[in-house]
Formats: structure tokens, sequence, C-alpha cells
């Protein structure tokens, strides 16, 4: 069973996703925060990490920053799911290293299933 | 004016039509003959006929002819004739002349003796000729210098204010120009061709905090320098936008950061302008105004924005997945009824999600501060990727799309989003206002340095009242919302923004209940390529 790591501050769309992705066959993590979802990486490794940008403690792009840093997690596939939809901020996070990025208004919950399957291939 | 002090008197009065002067000739001669008059001709007349006798004596003696006799009489009789009509011409124009400088409006009363009534009645036409001519031409000459004369007066006056109003406009002037230079918000700064300064206002004393006094005369560039923020050095002299101006000769604007006297800058907007006299630059004014504020006002919109963006999509994208959920079975099969509760909720949330993308990529688009970066773009490739968007609705209402790209089209230099974003607003709107079954067709072609894009739909068509509001924010066709609900009348508005700001020009054609065409073009040249701060949004 794929671990699914999502970092998400807002309760109703964390709520979305643990309802969703359980039901798709992923064990699932929700980290509050930039700095939870970090701390929790050692407990629970993730295959797949769904991170949001803008989170108190520490924003997704500090996140993503500290992740490609470190030889132990730099492998894991950061899908950056956020409602911030600037070119600037998908170039960004590209930039960092994510391999995809998702605004979240603009997507159905459907396709973000599609989406985690596609990098976990 | 000062005309009417101006008098002349010349013995007449100034009429231009003075009364005709009326010489009466009575039936009988004598009665009222001055006696003056006659003592004066009887005097002339015996004197004559004595010259006659002595004359015919003369000639009658060595003639001794009675024949050469009657001829001496007779020509003496015609002298003595000559002479009257002499003394009577004489005393007419005594009398006419003394009459004439006097009052002319009064009668001459002219009587001739010897039954010489013809005589007077063929001075009366003399008269009347000599009157005329005499009247019009002293009263064309009395007119002629009153004239010269009131027209040299005035024009002395005239003389006399007008240097007494130029000096007192030039100190007005002065005293305009000094209270407007230092009333005004703006820096002004005035130099001459090499750059010195010759004025410097108030509010440029206070953005610089250098004083009038120890700035003028100093050379501008070297006085107040500028910054290339994001470089972090000093502008050079040939880059600066007063040395633009008097070196091209043409108005420069731009922002630049300008490094007060001591420490601190500010961020100013600036007009560089040049003063031309006869082709020749003789110096340049240049206007700046501190925008701190404002740049700070903008920074903060700009974030505001970003995050308005952030909080009202997270509840919306919230609702959107627990409605998509919901209908999917996710939490057990809904009844029809249910669903159809489920599904208005889902399209209301999405007319949220659109209305606030809209808003803002409107509130970017108006900004002015969009980027451009343009890519060069197969049309093609960029249209049928549009498409495959829009397929997802146009299946759903059975409607046909055909695409008709020119094969010849080079690659253009377009930004792909921007581009992409007026396409997908003219095809869901094609889509939207076409009922089911209906068709839709874009066709992309070249036409002089255009690229002409048209998309055509077979639908409601726009009602010729609404022509000139089509392209206003938040209008929406009143035939079209009994039909439609979906939409918020910002499509348009967003496709001509972004047509308008890449230089191109954006057009329709329309007939009610047959469909509507609308067109855009773009230089096949591509945009201009613009660093901006913001995009428009995904």
């Amino acid at each position: 069973m794929a671990k699914i790591l999502v970092a998400e501050d807002d309760k109703f769309l964390a709520n979305a996703y643990r309802v969703k992705l359980s039901k798709g066959g992923f064990e699932i993590k929700i980290a509050s925060d930039g700095q939870e979802a970090l701390d929790s990486l050692e407990a629970f490794t993730p295959d797949v990490i769904l991170l949001d940008l803008m989170m108190p403690v520490k924003d997704g792009f500090a996140v993503l920053e500290e992740l490609k840093k470190n030889d132990k997690w730099k492998k894991i596939p950061v899908i950056v799911a956020s409602n911030l939809g600037q070119k600037e901020d998908i170039d960004k996070s590209m930039a960092l290293g994510a391999v995809d990025y998702i605004v979240k208004s603009q997507i159905p919950i459907n396709d973000i299933i599609a989406k985690i399957n596609n990098a976990l291939k | 004016m000062e005309s009417q002090n101006l008098q002349v008197v010349f013995g007449v009065d100034n009429q231009i039509h003075p009364k005709p002067v009326n010489i009466i000739y009575p039936a009988s001669f004598g009665k009222k003959t001055p006696k003056k008059i006659k003592h004066k001709f009887l005097l002339i007349a015996g004197f004559s006929a004595l010259i006659i006798v002595f004359i015919s004596l003369l000639f009658y003696i060595p003639s001794q002819s009675f024949n050469l006799m009657t001829i001496y009489f007779m020509a003496g009789l015609i002298l003595i004739f000559a002479l009257n009509i002499i003394v009577v011409v004489l005393l007419l124009t005594d009398k006419l002349n003394s009459k004439m400088q006097t009052d002319l409006n009064s009668k001459i009363e002219i009587q001739a003796k010897n039954g010489h009534g013809q005589l007077p009645n063929s001075f009366n036409d003399v008269t009347e000729k000599l009157k005329a001519s005499y009247f019009e031409d002293l009263e064309k000459k009395v007119q002629e210098k009153t004239k010269a004369l009131t027209q040299r007066i005035e024009e002395l006056n005239a003389e006399q204010q007008k240097n007494k109003e130029s000096e007192e406009k030039a100190l007005i002037e002065e005293a305009k120009e000094e209270a407007t230079l230092t009333s005004i918000g703006e820096g002004v700064v005035v130099t001459d061709p090499q750059g010195k300064i010759l004025v410097f206002n108030q509010a440029a004393e206070l953005m610089t905090n250098w004083t009038a006094q120890e700035a003028i005369g100093q050379f501008w560039f070297e006085t107040v320098p500028a910054m290339d923020e994001k470089k972090g050095f000093l502008i050079p002299r040939k880059d600066r936008d007063m040395y633009k101006a008097l070196t091209i000769g043409k108005k420069v604007f731009s922002e630049s950061i300008y490094l007060k006297r001591g420490s601190g800058k500010i961020i100013a907007a600036n007009t560089a302008a040049p003063i031309i006299l006869k082709g020749q630059v003789i110096g340049a004014v240049q206007v700046f105004r501190d925008i701190s504020h404002e740049k700070e006002i903008d920074r903060m919109k700009t974030e505001f924005i970003s995050l308005a963006s952030h909080q009202l999509r997270t509840p919306l994208s919230a609702v959107k997945w627990f409605c998509e959920m919901l209908i999917n079975g996710d939490a057990g099969q809904l009844n029809p009824e249910q669903k159809e509760y489920a599904q208005n909720v889902s399209d209301s949330n999405e007319r949220m999600i659109s209305l606030v993308n809209s808003l803002l990529n409107i509130s970017r688009i108006e900004s002015g501060r969009i980027t451009v970066d343009p890519k060069p773009t197969n049309m093609n490739e960029l249209i049928s990727e549009v498409i495959r968007e829009i397929k997802i609705k146009s299946d759903a209402k059975k409607q046909e799309i055909a695409i008709d790209v020119d094969p010849n089209l080079p690659l253009i230099n377009i930004d792909p989003q921007l581009t992409r974003e007026v396409y997908i607003n003219l095809l869901t709107n094609a889509s939207k206002y076409t009922p089911d079954g209906g068709k839709i067709s874009v066709v992309i072609s070249k036409k002089d340095s255009n690229l002409i894009s048209q998309v055509t739909d077979s639908g409601y068509g726009i009602l010729k009242r609404d022509y000139d509001k089509v392209f206003q924010k938040f209008y929406r066709g009143e035939n079209i919302l009994k039909v439609e609900t979906d939409g918020n009348g910002l499509g348009l508005y967003l496709v001509k923004a972004i047509v308008e700001s890449s230089d191109g020009k954006i057009w329709f054609e329309s007939a009610e209940g047959q469909g509507t065409s609308f067109y855009f073009s773009l230089p096949l040249s591509g945009m201009q390529a613009k660093k901006g701060e913001v995009t428009l949004t995904s």
C-alpha cells in the first residue's frame, strides 16, 4: 500500500484528502504545517508527498528546499497542491524539484488520484 | 475710445448728406435785387459802355465807313453782353463762396437784370455740381483727416496701453510662474543644454534635500544621482532621462530611484522634456514625483490579491471536492433528487470559482503589471489544446467544433498563457451561447502583418442594442440572460484587455438568432515581452 504524506493546513481539504485517498487504497498521513511534515518523515516515509504552499510555521517552498537538500528524502516525488496559481509560483516549485503542480480549485479530486498514481510510476 | 474728444470744426456741420442749397430765381427781376449788386453792376456796365464807345470811335475815324461802324457797334454790344455775363458770374461766385463758407444750408438768391433769365438757370446746374463736388470733396477730406487723426490717436493710446499691459502681464506671468512652481507637489528642474540647473522648485528641494540656492548652477546629473535598484549601481549620465531629452530632443518617461543629499532615496516617476526653440534644444524640464507611497500600496494590493485568491479558493476547493465525492457516490449512492441538489451546489460553486479567477485576472491585467512572456508558438497546437479543454462542454451540448489553421503560418512569438486565455473565453462563450447541436468554428489566418483569429458560432447572437456594451465589465446580453444563467460578464472584458495590451484589436459580427463571429488580431511580429510582476492565474 503506497504511503502518501499530505501537508495541508485547511482541515476541510485535509478531510477530503483523507476520505478520498483512503478509499483509493492509500495509506495517508496529514501534517498541518510544513515543519510537521518534515518532522514526520522519519516515522512515516512516504512514497509521494502532496504539498501545500501557503502554510503556517514553514511554507511549502521552504519544505521543498529542505527535502531536496537531504539525500535521504530528495528522491521522494513531491506534488505541489496549492491555490496559488501564478506562473511564478508554478515555475518556482518546479525549479525546486516538484514533479507536478495542482491548483486545487481547478481540479477534481479524482484527478489528484490519477496524478498520484502517475508520480508513483 | 478717445475719439469723441476730438472735434473738427470746419464751418459746416459734419453731416454726411447736407441739405441741398436752393437757388431761387424770381419771375420778376429787380424787386428784391440787393442795392450793392445793382450799383456794382451799373458801374461796370457803364464803364464797359464807355470803353465800347471809345473803341468804336477809335476804329470809326480811320475807317470812315458806316458799315464798319455798325460792325464796331455790334462788337461793342457783344462785349457789353460778355462783360455782363462775367459780372454775373463774378457776383455769383462771390456770393456762393461767401455763403458756403458760412452756411451752406441757407438759400442763395440770385437775380439778374436784362432778362437773362436763362443764365441763372444754367448756373443752377453749375452750382449744383459745384456744391456737390465741393461738398463731397470737403466731406471726404474732413472724414479722411478725422479718420487718420482718430486712428493715430487710437494707435498711440493702444501702444501706450499695450506697453503698460505687457509690463503688467510680464509681472503677472512671473508671479504666476513662481506661485505655480512653488505650490505644485511635483519636483520641477529646468536645465540648460549642458544639464546645468537653472530652476529648482520647492518640491524638488524637499525630495532631494538640496536647496534651490545650492542646486542652481550645478549639474543635475551629479547633484542628484539616480540608481538602478536591481543592479545596484548609479545610472550613468548617458542613460539619464534629462540627458536623453537634451540629446534626442524627445520627451522621456521613466521610473527612477534618486539618492537624496546625505542619505535616503526616493522612487520617482519622471517626465523629462526638451525645451526647443527654432529647432534647437535650449534646455530641458524634468518633472518628477515621489511614488514611494504608491509603490508600497501597489505591493500591498498584490499581496492582498494573492492572499484573497488563496483564502477564497481554499473553501471553494473543499466545497468542490465534497460535492464531487457526493455525486460520485463515495458516501453511498444518492437518489436522483439528492444528486440533483448536489449538482446544483457544485454548479454554483464552479461559478464562484470562475468569478474569483476572472476577478483576479482582471485586477492583474488592469494593474498593468502583468508579465508578457512571448515564446515561439505553434498556433495549431495551441488551439488544439484549447479545444480539448472546451470539448467537455461542447460535447455535452452535442456541438461540432471545426478548426482551420493556415498551414503556412510560422511560429508566432506570443505569450501562450495569455493567448490561451483569449481562445478559452471566446470558445467557452461560443459553446455557452449556442443551442444544443450548434456549430462552432475557429479560423486562424494571416492578413497583411496580422494574425487574424475568428471564432464563429451558430448561436443566439447579440442584440443590436447591446453592441456597444458587449465588452463592458459585468455586462451580459439581454437575450442570453434568460437562456443561460452561468456567466459573469467578465470574459469579453478580459479578452479585450489582453488583446489590446498586445497591440491587437478585437471586433465582432452578429445576427440575432443566427450566430456571432468574434475576430481578434495580433501582430505577426508577436507580442512585446514585458517583465511584469504578476501573471494570469490558472
